[in-house]
């Protein structure tokens, strides 16, 4: 299948540090693509400058075949996209309902009642976001996915500060999107959740990205498993 | 350039400004949220500035077209500022509105705000 987003040769320094020196990163319509990688390796950078949040020092962005040259957000929006950052993404001032109306109308997007209740945050409609947990403020998120229901999803760090069993909705959740077709790509560090419903993994490590295929192919690349799995891919015994 | 590029740069164009055109005007709930945002934060700055304009022994209501550029900018700067502490840059950007969008929602009503006091001045002067 065609990528819905490419994002090659990627370059990004900050402070005179190199961060990535040519990553790639693609979001394929109906994979859900896990893309992972130790902590302050470049990942949430990557996906910045796929989701026009950053402007990288070189590559080149495509989003539908089309080529942005300094990519913005906005932009990228109006033509598909939904980037879910590592922060909160719903606004404090609002209440839930508001800014999934905003997503509907701006959008013509889809009931914001039947997608809350889809994502179990029904009776937090009149809350702002501040009074909802950790887990309720990744489903509201997601609620706004389903809402704007966007060609292809970055979600960065989704599951971070949830609990186990939030873990399990906001999983289901991803692959409900995946089965609509819709092209995601996630990073995070939660292992077996993710690659149990990973379709394609990703490994970002020295400024690079490396493609590992199908997660029980990526669990048998030595490298990654010594570099990134570590002791868990021996307990598990993958 | 060969006609066929021509051709693919021309729908280039055309896709991207359609793109702009039919997708990137906020709709009237955005609209209404941040341009009451920004009378909002227009009304506070218009306030602390008016203030020491009276303590500075001027009127408060008539200021220089200058001044009231200033004011105009310094609004749209806190609104910017509130935007930045209520980390909205992410949900701005996926709802498809652009910074230079969102500057125009916050400029409209200090923008009429000044005009509407510039002549509840005048009239008093």
């Amino acid at each position: 299948m065609i990528p819905i987003l490419r994002a090659d040769s990627i370059g990004k320094s900050f402070g005179g540090q190199r961060i990535l020196s040519s990553a790639t990163l693609r979001a394929v319509p109906g994979e859900l693509r896990v893309l992972f990688g130790r902590n302050g390796i470049g990942k949430s950078t990557l996906l910045k400058i796929a989701a026009g949040w950053l402007a990288p020092d070189s590559g080149t962005l495509h989003f539908e075949g089309r080529l942005y040259p300094s990519a913005r957000l906005s932009e990228l929006a109006a033509a598909g996209l939904f980037y879910l950052p590592d922060h909160d993404l719903l606004s404090a001032a609002f209440t839930v309902r508001q800014q999934l109306e905003m997503f509907r109308r701006q959008f013509a997007g889809r009931n914001v009642v039947d997608c809350a209740t889809r994502l179990g945050i029904a009776d937090h409609l009149e809350k702002r976001p501040s009074q909802l947990s950790g887990g309720e403020r990744r489903r509201s998120e997601l609620a706004a996915v389903f809402v704007r229901h966007p060609k292809c999803l970055l979600a960065d760090e989704p599951y971070r500060g949830i609990a186990p069993k939030d873990a399990e909705d906001l999983t289901r959740a991803f692959t409900d999107l995946v089965d609509d077709g819709m092209a995601v790509v996630i990073t995070g560090h939660e292992v077996p959740t993710l690659l149990s419903a990973a379709d394609h993994i990703s490994w970002c490590t020295s400024g690079t990205t490396y493609e590992l295929g199908p997660p029980a192919v990526a669990t048998r690349h030595e490298a990654f498993r010594r570099d990134y799995l570590g002791t868990w891919s021996r307990a598990t015994a993958i | 350039m060969s006609a066929n590029e021509y051709q693919l740069f021309y729908d280039t164009v055309e896709d991207r400004r359609r793109v702009y055109h039919e997708r990137m005007q906020p709709n009237p709930l955005i609209v209404r949220a941040f341009a009451l945002r920004g009378t909002r934060l227009w009304l506070g700055t218009r306030a602390l500035v008016s203030l020491f304009v009276a303590l500075a022994g001027s009127h408060p209501l008539r200021l220089s077209a200058a001044a009231i550029i200033y004011v105009v900018l310094l609004s749209i700067a806190v609104c910017f500022i509130d935007t930045w502490w209520n980390r909205e840059r992410a949900l701005l950007g996926n709802l498809a509105v652009s910074p230079p969008l969102l500057a125009g929602l916050f400029a409209a009503p200090a923008v009429i705000g000044e005009v509407v006091l510039s002549m509840v001045g005048a009239a008093f002067a």
